[in-house]
């Protein structure tokens, strides 16, 4: 569904992606994990059109992303955003309202399956009792859940997530989380950059680690996360050992390790991961 | 629909109010007229095009009521046109003025933030000072002015096919000091003629003719809704341009179609009236408070409340012993209304 094929990609003339090669097919969810400023949430923009690539090409459902246009795209992967500016207060549900944009006529109405589509979204993602609130008003979290809802609402095969849960509730975070697998389950593809490597680790199927701009590891969880790969991207020592009840791997830093990028611990090892990230 | 019942009932609403201010409007001048009489004579005005004849449109007047000779010209002829102008331009302000707001996701941003009625002052005020130099009538000089402002700063503020929204404003920002002061230059120069051209700036309505009013509403109408077919689009812009992208506007375009129309529309507004200052920053305030920020409903709302707040204001600025220009009132009105504005509501976002 996704292919991403040795791609690089510049800030400001700053080389942020590396030849980077990744292909996701349908029904997967992949988490994108690495410290911050990997490149993670670039890597994502490259599939949804915002940054071009200065090399290397990407295509959704087979067909290039380079060139097509913004309301073609738009059909076809849905973002949710780490952070949106709210200038004037939409109610919650006009802006998961928002997310039918890319499907509806310029001259026409709100027809029966754009409602639908709203209805549901705010359903499948427990923000209902939030629709008629000014978004303005909401909590980080609230907001973040809204923004998820509206990209249900674009109904689109592809999702990409750039940080769903950093300003999460725990409940939140396992439940948000587990939508995004059960939508993989309905057979779309799902792409999310994710801080805690634990969360990670439980819900995605496969893990892609990125340092650096260039993409380090790809597997399923428990081939990607090992102390050695972790050391020379996040420059820490870890442990990884089993979760007694999830069973997936569970990471804890130490100290300072030797790593290409050294330096202290970073965020994964604090309580709380910190909700800033890369660009 | 929800949305769509509301827009029809609010705009219904504002139209009626629209037409009962004008005709009650009609009604106020040093020559009384009453309420009917005015509705007489405006309907007696009306025309309607009913085929050709010679090398133009033969126009036919289907109402003929009885009304007074004197009053039927001056409701007729004086009145009616600047009342019709009066909402021309209220409707081309108002609207330019919701747009750039939601453009620049910026509460300040008014019609002429992109130095669009800066451009025409200098257009205008060159022709009063320095007629022979300048080969083109007041308006003309003022329309292309306007729009030379305009469009410089788009080009000074674009890069590689972007517009970045910050530039921008600096740069209208810049351009607008800059031609404030070739204002101020010329003004030095104006010796006999600087009253007409303070005047002008001043914004006024009292120079009003039908071909005026046709002008602009040629005008105002495409632009509007060109603008109104991009609610949706504003809507998404608002979120960001980033988030408008994945949602499938397509930003650059947008955002060139959206200054284009509303540069168009000032331009024509400030090159028939001069600079009214306040009807482009405090009408779409007032609006998005009681109908919400969602263009769709808040753009027709907009456009109608400020054709009904200039013609009310200019009838309270002819309505005294002295008249003033126009811009003084809505000016006297707006600001104070501005500042209740700035410390009762959350205009936090600048």
């Amino acid at each position: 569904m996704i292919r991403i094929d040795g791609v690089a990609a510049e800030l400001g003339g700053h080389e942020v992606l590396r030849d980077v090669s990744l292909s996701v097919p349908p029904g997967e969810f992949l988490g994108l994990v690495g410290p911050n400023g990997a490149g993670k949430t670039t890597l994502l923009r490259t599939v949804n059109g915002l940054v071009d690539p200065t090399r290397g090409r990407v295509a959704v459902a087979g067909e290039p992303v380079a060139g097509r246009s913004a309301r073609d795209l738009a059909r076809r992967v849905a973002t949710v955003p780490q952070e949106t500016t709210l200038g004037f207060d939409f109610s919650a549900r006009d802006v998961v309202a928002m997310g039918r944009t890319p499907h509806q006529s310029r001259f026409a109405g709100v027809d029966e399956a754009d409602h639908d589509a709203v209805e549901r979204a705010l359903e499948r993602t427990d923000t209902a009792d939030l629709a008629d609130r000014p978004v303005g008003e909401l909590s980080g979290g609230e907001r973040q859940r809204v923004l998820l809802a509206r990209a249900l609402a674009q109904e689109t095969p592809v999702l990409l997530l750039d940080e769903p849960t950093a300003s999460l509730d725990i409940n939140h975070q396992v439940a948000t989380l587990s939508l995004v697998r059960e939508l993989a389950g309905e057979g779309r593809t799902a792409v999310a950059a994710i801080h805690d490597l634990d969360l990670a680790a439980r819900f995605c199927d496969r893990l892609a680690l990125v340092a650096d701009g260039e993409l380090v590891a790809g597997g399923t969880p428990r081939e990607v996360l090992t102390a050695d790969r972790l050391e020379r991207a996040y420059g820490v020592r870890t442990v990884v050992s089993e979760h007694p009840v999830t069973g997936t791997p569970t990471v804890t830093a130490l100290g300072p390790g030797e790593g290409p990028l050294g330096g202290p611990p970073d965020a994964e090892s604090e309580p709380l991961p910190s909700a800033t990230d890369d660009d | 629909m929800h949305r769509r019942a509301r827009t029809v009932a609010w705009s219904s609403g504002l139209t009626a109010a629209l037409v009962l201010a004008m005709l009650a409007a009609a009604t106020v001048g040093p020559v009384r007229i009453g309420l009917l009489e005015v509705a007489r004579a405006t309907l007696n005005a009306f025309a309607v095009p009913a085929g050709f004849e010679g090398n133009g449109l033969r126009w036919v007047h289907p109402f003929a009521f009885e009304v007074e000779r004197t009053h039927q010209v001056i409701v007729g002829d004086l009145r009616l046109p600047r009342i019709a102008l009066g909402a021309v331009v209220g409707f081309a302000l108002a609207t330019a003025g919701t747009v750039m707001q939601g453009f620049f996701r910026n509460p300040m941003a008014d019609p002429s933030i992109i130095g669009v009625s800066t451009g025409a002052a200098v257009g205008a005020v060159a022709t009063i000072v320095f007629p022979l130099a300048v080969p083109f009538s007041l308006q003309w000089a003022a329309f292309a002015g306007a729009l030379l402002a305009g469009f410089g700063v788009y080009l000074i503020a674009s890069e590689g096919g972007r517009t970045p929204v910050a530039t921008l404003l600096l740069a209208g920002v810049a351009v607008q000091t800059f031609l404030g002061a070739v204002v101020s230059f010329l003004l030095l120069y104006a010796g006999d003629s600087l009253q007409r051209a303070v005047y002008w700036l001043m914004g006024h309505l009292h120079t009003s003719s039908w071909p005026k009013v046709w002008t602009v509403l040629a005008v105002a109408v495409p632009a509007y809704v060109l603008v109104a077919v991009h609610a949706r689009d504003l809507n998404a812009l608002l979120l960001g341009e980033a988030d408008a992208h994945t949602l499938g506007v397509e930003v650059e375009r947008t955002k060139r179609v959206l200054l284009a129309a509303s540069s168009l529309v000032t331009a024509a507004a400030v090159a028939a009236a001069g600079v009214i200052g306040f009807v482009g920053l405090v009408v779409p305030h007032v609006m998005r408070l009681l109908v919400g920020p969602d263009h769709r409903v808040l753009l027709p709302t907009s456009a109608l409340a400020g054709a009904g707040f200039l013609v009310v204001t200019d009838t309270a600025a002819r309505a005294g012993p002295a008249e003033l220009p126009v811009g003084i009132v809505t000016a006297a009105l707006g600001a104070p209304f501005f500042l209740y504005l700035l410390r009762d509501r959350e205009v936090h976002e600048l």
